[in-house]
């Protein structure tokens, strides 16, 4: 798979505007149709966010399980300002100079906590931790945040009402895995209800163009058809909404069922008619091999396809509108793919626990892999170039892991992200949050130091940043644990 | 922002899936070696402490031994009594008569008081629940390209618990797709359309319509439609010229209100919504409600026609008329669905998808392989239930299930299929083997370092699963380290050497998890048997604390024994499965009704058939709270 390849609109702008105006009069034209004037007006859109979370941690200097030191493995080796130079100068010896080409766009944040200890297995526990801020269930492989998730939050300011934000998942376990045989979730609906992953690239497609289309549709017989799908859908669901406020008006009914209930009834929404929403689209080869992995979208020998065609689709919904907002979570609870490295075959969640040979360059070996993976996605978004610029400025694109070391401390989490978010952002600069507590102090599983960087604050720094308020217009500062200490890290932005 | 579920605080787990909260200290002071506690395989999962035996022993009251009334055969058990009178929405539950106090094998003469505990009563269906009732309202035989469009929950615990199943945005638009499409492939052809109108419908237009909605209506809601319901779908039906001019009429119509009812809360829901008596202390469920509980909870899918009927005459309304209609869906076509969804479930058969080796090293092993293993379990659950046996055959019956791939494994010759799906019933060596523990599946599931079996996370394997032992967190002082690289040690030695006896995993891996994985040493990765390791003899000696007595063990053969022998095995097992059956988490009340079928269960006086039957017809299934 090359990097992304995205073709002319086999529609031009004037076929659109005609198309608009002859059939479609009266319905919200898309910004990026717009013509230049009020393309202009679309820099001011909410910026998108993109995050991949991966799993095992980092090798950054700390302790292992064993209470043994770790060297340092990951971080540029200086603060401040980042240059490509410096970046390759590190590429020898950290991880982090896979990303040398973006590094002035990079945001490089050290300090970030997760603040609740874990009661059982620290893997779980830190992905219901690392979108939500929020406390955790007790569970040994199960637990659950208390929270709703930052991307759920996004979604419902953001995105169309009823759009889901697009939350992707490449693993080994399906949704509905049940016990230790879990995703791991770090998007939540509402408290304790995670929200379910597309663990298909197809599926996820599939559900993308089914709405902006694939940048080939838009003449008047399809638009046709558009108009009677939507009568269809407003005629059925005249009916459904009544049924279920009548159920809903009962009296007898517990609070959980009526939880379920609302939640159904919020969900249904009438088709909106659109013409093809967006003048991109995937290569042809792509979508060949989504549909060629779609029975089974994970084996050992298909992940990493799977896993950039992810990233495409997360870069093709940020252009083209559908959703504000991605996550993909890369490997389950914990990630046991199987990689190879100096012709030596390995579990990753075996290495980062150095329970194999030469561990540590191992896994240091799959740090730099999952990085590369990430500058797969930035490749992807500089390809976008759009009617407001570059793409890739107009949002964020992050990579995190569920914790900041393979033992599993939730102090010093990694978080990488590269876009200024319409200038919102600082860009080319490595900086240390609140105190920057290392690893080591706070091993396997203990909440770390959330009075001055927790992860609450980047969350709220970086809803803020997408244009997320409170219900007065202040920016967001409050989200996640509501005990937490409230704001946002003034550092980071421009 | 944060708001809680509701939830009740009696709830449990299902114990491999309970906190480490109840057994925290349980390893307090023991290193625990491999760091990997919270792998894959070696979670810790729910259940008591080590050596516990599960279920509420001393809750059962009552005097004289071991009696013999209760179930002995296929359908026996519970049918014909009624707990009415002790049906009880809180305190707690009391044991069946006839089991000693002291003797936590003695045989209770009757069944514990049933509880109701507070269920939910607006319960959407699961993700296969829902295909399989799409496939089976439709008449269709094959639906996967619609169905795979259509995304699972995230769950963590089985894949029914109603309180973890909703409609999201994400799945009501899914849902929404799949209904249009499905409305489309049936109204495109015309024998499908045909076999979902009623076959004495009218000629005419109107009557024809009428009769589409009322009888299609009845199978989607599982109930008959109320007057306006009917009406408000005629009406959608009629609107067919307008919304689809380009087709038949009728096939319009269909199709409109074929989408209508697939999205339907009362579709999308099993309900029980009947009226409470003021002041009565239960509800008991309508001939409806009966109808689809028994459908899903033992099939997997709505009622069929035959049970609805039974609705429809009212046929549910007492034990005899419910027994009958359980017995027959369970001893039809699909009566294993739900138990094989429910296996599948709890001894991680989904997982097997993963399950890869070195082709250098095992060049028997292909990638289909994996499918055959899985297969081969729930061929073997189905035998057990046909059977009329239970969970004790599960370790004891040298019986398997292979096609050409997996007969080698087992040393057996023979013609078979290459499908890995088409497997044919073989028995296999006693000495050898001894049920699922002992099958291709459960041994090629784990594997170590140098493609050697995993000693460590097959013993957890058995102590999570089969005997819901609670597994504590690593100790964070623990020392992680591989396993032991000397030259020539045997598989086993170098896992003693690194968390046995005289290491600092002594009080956890060697106390809890790791004999259970030497027993099957005499297996390799792929579950072939093996009696030298590096040129030494194979050692799957050992023994294991079962409940409350230490018991010692040769091999994985006699292992097997004593879990069919232990109650905790059992309880286990049973805990578990009420869970499924229940589609909820189980209530501490509940704790004696486990401990009764327990009892029963180890005797070999229980059939997995008895377990379903039991259940489908006990007054806590049968009734709710109001």
């Amino acid at each position: 798979m090359s990097s992304h390849d995205f073709r002319a609109p086999d529609l031009n702008r004037r076929s659109v505007l005609r198309g608009a105006c002859g059939l479609m009069l009266g319905l919200p034209l898309l910004e990026s149709f717009m013509p230049r004037k009020a393309a202009a007006q679309t820099a001011m859109r909410s910026p998108f966010v993109l995050i991949v979370v991966g799993d095992n941690g980092v090798v950054q200097a700390g302790a292992t399980l064993s209470g043994s030191g770790e060297p340092e493995k990951f971080w540029p080796t200086a603060m401040g300002a980042l240059t490509k130079d410096a970046l390759l100068a590190d590429k020898a010896s950290r991880s982090i100079g896979e990303l040398s080409d973006y590094a002035e766009k990079l945001l490089i944040v050290r300090g970030i906590n997760l603040p609740y200890n874990s009661t059982g297995c620290s893997h779980s526990a830190a992905d219901a931790q690392i979108l939500t801020a929020a406390k955790i269930t007790e569970g040994s492989t199960n637990c659950k945040a208390l929270g709703i998730s930052a991307d759920t939050a996004l979604a419902k300011a953001k995105n169309p009402p009823g759009r889901d934000p697009l939350v992707l998942h490449a693993g080994m376990f399906s949704p509905g895995g049940t016990g230790f045989d879990i995703p791991g979730y770090v998007s939540y609906v509402t408290p304790q209800q995670p929200r379910v992953y597309i663990d298909s690239p197809y599926k996820a497609y599939q559900q993308i163009i089914g709405v902006v289309g694939d940048g080939t549709m838009g003449g008047s017989a399809d638009t046709d058809a558009q108009k009677l799908r939507a009568l269809r859908s407003k005629s059925i669901n005249d009916i459904l909404r009544p049924q279920i406020q009548g159920l809903l008006s009962r009296t007898d009914l517990s609070q959980s069922d009526r939880e379920r209930l609302d939640q159904h009834l919020t969900a249904i929404r009438d088709i909106e008619v659109t013409m093809s929403a967006t003048p991109f689209t995937i290569p042809d080869a792509d979508v060949t091999t989504m549909k060629s992995m779609d029975a089974k979208p994970y084996d050992q020998s298909t992940r990493d396809t799977a896993v950039k065609l992810f990233m495409e689709l997360m870069a093709f919904s940020a252009a083209s509108d559908y959703s504000r907002v991605a996550v993909l979570k890369v490997g389950d609870r914990i990630d046991d793919h199987v990689y190879t490295y100096n012709g030596q075959s390995a579990k990753f969640h075996d290495v980062s626990h150095r329970q194999v040979a030469n561990a540590v360059d191992f896994h240091h070996y799959l740090d730099r892999m999952m990085l590369n993976s990430y500058k797969y996605l930035l490749d992807t978004l500089s390809t976008y170039d759009t009617p407001t610029g570059p793409l890739l400025d107009q949002g964020v694109a992050i990579w995190t892991n569920q914790c900041a070391t393979g033992a599993h401390s939730f102090s010093n989490i990694p978080w990488i992200q590269a876009g200024t978010a319409n200038g919102f952002y600082k860009q080319g600069q490595y900086l240390t949050v609140g105190t920057g507590q290392q690893p080591g102090g706070t091993q396997d599983g203990k909440g770390g130091d959330a009075s001055v960087s927790g992860v609450n604050k980047m969350l709220n720094t970086l809803l803020t940043a997408a244009g997320v308020t409170k219900d007065d217009g202040s920016p967001t500062d409050n989200f996640g644990e509501a005990s937490l200490p409230k704001g946002i890290f003034s550092e980071m932005l421009a | 922002m944060l708001r809680e579920r509701a939830t009740s605080s009696k709830q449990r787990a299902p114990r491999w899936l309970a906190t480490t909260a109840s057994v925290a200290g349980l390893c307090a002071f023991a290193a625990a070696c491999s760091s990997d506690i919270d792998g894959t395989q070696v979670a810790s999962t729910g259940g008591t402490g080590a050596g516990a035996s599960s279920g509420s022993a001393g809750a059962t009251p009552g005097s004289g031994g071991n009696g013999t009334g209760a179930s002995t055969g296929k359908g026996g058990s519970g049918t014909g009594g009624s707990a009415q009178g002790g049906t009880s929405s809180s305190g707690a539950s009391q044991g069946g008569s006839g089991g000693g106090v002291d003797d936590p094998y003695a045989i209770p003469t009757s069944p514990p008081a049933a509880v109701l505990v507070p269920t939910a009563r607006i319960v959407r269906l699961s993700r296969q629940q829902w295909a399989n009732a799409v496939r089976d309202l439709l008449k269709l035989t094959d639906i996967s390209e619609i169905d795979n469009a259509v995304t699972g929950d995230a769950l963590v615990g089985f894949d029914n618990e109603a309180d973890a199943l909703f409609v999201t945005e994400q799945l009501r638009q899914q849902l929404a797709d799949a209904a249009e499409k499905l409305a489309d492939k049936v109204t495109g052809d015309a024998a499908a359309l045909a076999r979902l109108v009623p076959t004495d419908a009218p000629s005419d237009a109107t009557g024809r319509a009428r009769a589409f909605v009322t009888a299609f209506g009845q199978r989607a809601f599982r109930r008959p439609l109320t007057d306006a319901e009917v009406t408000t779908h005629l009406a959608l039906f009629n609107q067919a010229s307008m919304l689809y001019p380009a087709i038949d009429a009728f096939a319009g119509g269909a199709s409109l209100v074929i989408q209508a009812l697939l999205q339907s809360p009362y579709f999308l829901y099993r309900t029980e919504l009947g009226s409470a008596v003021a002041g009565a202390a239960q509800v008991p469920l309508d001939d409806w409600e009966v109808a689809s509980k028994l459908a899903f909870t033992i099939t997997n899918t709505m009622p069929d026609d035959a049970l609805l009927s039974s609705a429809s005459a009212g046929k549910l309304h007492d034990k005899d008329g419910v027994a009958a209609e359980a017995k027959r869906l369970l001893d039809g076509p699909s009566g294993t669905t739900g138990l094989r969804n429910f296996n599948l479930q709890v001894y991680r058969l989904g997982a097997y998808d993963g399950i890869v080796r070195d082709p250098t090293v095992f060049p028997d092993f292909t990638p289909s392989t994996p499918t055959a293993m899985r297969q081969e379990v729930l061929s073997f659950v189905d035998w057990v239930f046909a059977q009329g046996r239970g969970i004790k055959d599960f370790y004891t019956a040298p019986v398997g299930f292979v096609n050409a791939e997996l007969a080698p494994l087992y040393g057996v010759t023979g013609n078979f299929s290459s499908d890995p799906n088409v497997l044919t019933k073989v028995d296999l060596n006693p000495a050898e083997r001894a049920g699922l523990l002992t099958q291709a599946g459960f041994l090629a599931s784990y594997i170590s370092v140098g493609n050697e079996p995993d000693i460590i996370h097959r013993g957890v394997f058995i102590a999570t699963r089969l005997l819901c032992k609670e597994l504590p967190p690593p100790d964070p002082a623990a020392v992680a380290k591989g396993l032991d690289g000397t030259p020539n040690l045997t598989n086993r030695q170098r896992v003693e050497k690194t968390t046995g006896i005289g290491t600092c995993g002594q009080s956890c891996h060697a106390a809890l998890f790791n004999p259970l994985g030497y027993a099957f040493e005499n297996y390799d990765a792929i579950g072939k048997y093996r009696t030298m390791d590096v040129g030494q003899p194979v050692d799957a000696s050992d023994s294991y604390e079962l409940d409350g007595e230490l018991k010692s063990f040769k091999n994985g053969i006699e292992l097997s024994a004593l879990l069919a022998e232990a109650k905790e095995t059992h309880a286990c097992y049973l805990e578990n499965m009420l869970s499924y059956l229940q589609g909820r988490l189980l209530a501490d009340e509940q704790q004696a009704t486990v401990d009764y079928y327990a009892r029963l269960s180890r005797a070999g006086m229980l059939s997995l058939h008895d377990v379903e039957l039991d259940m489908a017809t006990s007054d806590s299934f049968l009734n709710r709270l109001p």
